[in-house]
């Protein structure tokens, strides 16, 4: 059953050494498995990564794909992206409206829903609420393809599998989310504008005046740098855990929720990285 | 599809980077209206951002574009002010409170610091009347774009307005503390409250006098009332108007005694310079010496006939 019984050729069994022997490797051996593990993990993940780079010279496998890829994970996001971005907008400019103690301008309304906004829940939200719509989507079509031995069979018919159904996503993944940003930022500041006119007592002056207060291109790059990068890592770990998928139904499942967690958490990783390294340099 | 797929993804496409480019410009420097650069020079801490208002009387014509901090101890800015705005060339520019919260906002004063004059003698210049005067300013000459606009004196600042109040707090305390000696140490509380407990016996013994008064007061007046409800105000009416009509008779009477008064002034005028019968009598001694002799000879005359009746009266029957 076990290594214990059926030792491989040449090693020892476990129950063979002393005791006191025996309780160290009870503590190491699960450390050792679990660091090897880890690096496993990151060691496979650049394989793979390696692998879409070699696929990238396969530009006439891709690019056709990579078309119906963007209008799948960029177009037909626009209206999720586009409520929530609505919503965020609306509700922080309002929230903000009745922070605001007697006394201080309401251009500062602008202010800070175009800070919030630009630099923060525009492309953070956007890439949560698609990391969600369009990764979880993405690890469940690569999956099936692998439970099902699509993606042998591609690889039978000499077609790179990575080629064929990585790219595609990625490069429609690093290209969209920006894009998808952009939107979800004019909705949301156009949102919070229409929302303060209409139902407080902030007029469309403070508003636009607040927004330009302070305002420097850089806090739109910033947005995009982040935006660029959390789609990068949408679609990358949502393909990966597709393409690792284990056989059957669950596995799909559980590669799924994974890539939906794995990427989330990158993408809050990213956004605390960004803010670190380049948050400074937004001081106007 | 894919023909279908690549219209909307370049649709798609295209509008997102209209939005982004176009948004962009919009919120960094007002659209893509032109505007050309001024210059001015504050001093350091003013709490200037890009993107401020600049401010030409009251009215918005640019913002902040750059501030770059001069080590000589200024901060030195740039303006970008719209196309089509002119900046007058005697304009002073100053960092001026946006709100109470620090906020800032340059404002361009067109015509320096100078307060508007008042002098009515002569309204081409001053005639700062709404009725359709003229303005107390109007620029003729504008400073070219890219120059330096003159600093004015500032407003006062939320920082000396405070060191005031600091201040102004600080004679409140000294205030506060010698109330608190005379009040409390020197027991000039114990009189206050003495003398308000007697100013309460005072005034209820007030109370107490005013409401007997009040009563007595009351009843002379229902008495009153009682004595106005008894007067007939018909028979009122008819004395009213008797004695309105005696004096108008009384009236008439005094002007008929005037014009007598006249007259007879104007009899003893004459008497008085001698004309007439009555001024001759009483003012010429010569009548009156006629009147004696013409009397004493008719006495002569009457004796003269008592004496010898037949001389004078015959009485013949036959």
């Amino acid at each position: 059953m076990s290594a214990g019984y059926y030792p491989e050729p040449g090693r020892r069994p476990t129950g063979s050494f002393p005791l006191h022997q025996r309780a160290a490797m009870s503590i190491f051996r699960p450390i050792g498995r679990w660091t090897a593990g880890f690096f496993a993990q990151i060691g496979s993940r650049v394989y793979f990564l390696v692998d879409i780079f070699r696929a990238l010279a396969e530009v006439r496998t891709y690019v056709p794909l990579t078309i119906t890829q963007m209008r799948k994970i960029g177009v037909d996001s626009l209206p999720l992206a586009g409520i929530v971005a609505a919503f965020i907008g609306a509700v922080t400019a309002f929230q903000t409206t009745y922070q605001l103690f007697p006394g201080i301008q309401y251009s500062i309304v602008g202010w800070i829903t175009r800070q919030s906004i630009i630099l923060e829940l525009a492309p953070l939200l956007t890439a949560l609420v698609l990391a969600g719509r369009v990764g979880a989507r993405m690890t469940a079509e690569i999956g099936t393809m692998r439970v099902t031995e699509q993606i042998d069979a591609l690889e039978t018919l000499a077609y790179d599998p990575v080629a064929y159904l990585v790219v595609p996503r990625v490069i429609a993944g690093l290209t969209m989310m920006p894009l998808l940003t952009i939107l979800a930022i004019a909705i949301g500041i156009v949102a919070g504008g229409i929302t303060v006119v209409t139902a407080t007592p902030v007029r469309m002056l403070d508003y636009t005046t607040g927004l330009r207060l302070t305002f420097i291109p850089f806090q739109v790059y910033y947005a995009l740098i982040k935006a660029t990068l959390f789609g990068l890592s949408i679609s990358l770990t949502c393909s990966y855990e597709g393409y690792i998928a284990e056989t059957g139904a669950e596995g799909v499942g559980r590669s799924t929720a994974r890539a939906v967690v794995i990427s989330s958490v990158f993408i809050l990783l990213l956004d605390a990285l960004t803010a670190l390294f380049l948050a400074p340099k937004l001081a106007p | 599809m894919k023909r279908r797929d690549e219209v909307i993804v370049g649709v798609f496409v295209t509008i997102t980077l209209i939005v982004g480019v176009f948004g962009t410009l919009w919120l960094a420097r007002r659209g893509l209206s032109k505007s050309y650069p001024m210059y001015a020079r504050f001093d350091w801490g003013n709490n200037l951002k890009v993107g401020q208002q600049v401010l030409l009387a009251g009215v918005q014509v640019g913002f902040v574009d750059q501030v770059e901090l001069n080590p000589a101890g200024y901060l030195d800015v740039t303006m970008s002010i719209d196309k089509g705005r002119q900046i007058p060339a005697n304009a002073t520019a100053v960092v001026q409170n946006e709100g109470f919260f620090g906020d800032k906002s340059i404002a361009l004063h067109p015509c320096g610091d100078a307060p508007p004059p008042v002098d009515r003698e002569s309204p081409a210049i001053t005639g700062a009347t709404p009725e359709g005067g003229e303005p107390h300013c109007h620029p003729t000459s504008f400073l070219p774009p890219g120059d330096t606009i003159p600093t004015g004196t500032p407003a006062p600042s939320i920082d000396m307005i405070l060191t005031r109040v600091d201040s102004m707090s600080g004679a409140l305390d000294d205030v506060v503390q010698s109330v608190r000696i005379s009040l409390v140490q020197k027991g000039g509380i114990d009189d206050l409250r003495q003398t308000i407990a007697s100013t309460n016996a005072l005034a209820q013994e007030l109370t107490r006098v005013a409401a007997e008064q009040s009563k007595g007061l009351s009843l002379t007046l229902a008495s009153l009332r009682r004595t106005a409800d008894a007067l007939d105000s018909t028979a009122i009416d008819s004395t009213v108007r008797n004695m309105q009509q005696t004096t108008e008779n009384l009236a008439a009477l005094t002007n008929s005694l005037k014009s007598t008064t006249t007259r007879l002034d104007n009899v003893m005028a004459k008497i008085e310079t001698g004309d007439g019968t009555m001024g001759r009598l009483i003012n010429d001694p010569g009548v009156y010496n006629e009147l004696r002799q013409s009397l004493a000879r008719l006495d002569s005359l009457i004796a003269d006939v008592k004496a010898n009746p037949k001389r004078y009266i015959n009485v013949k029957v036959f």
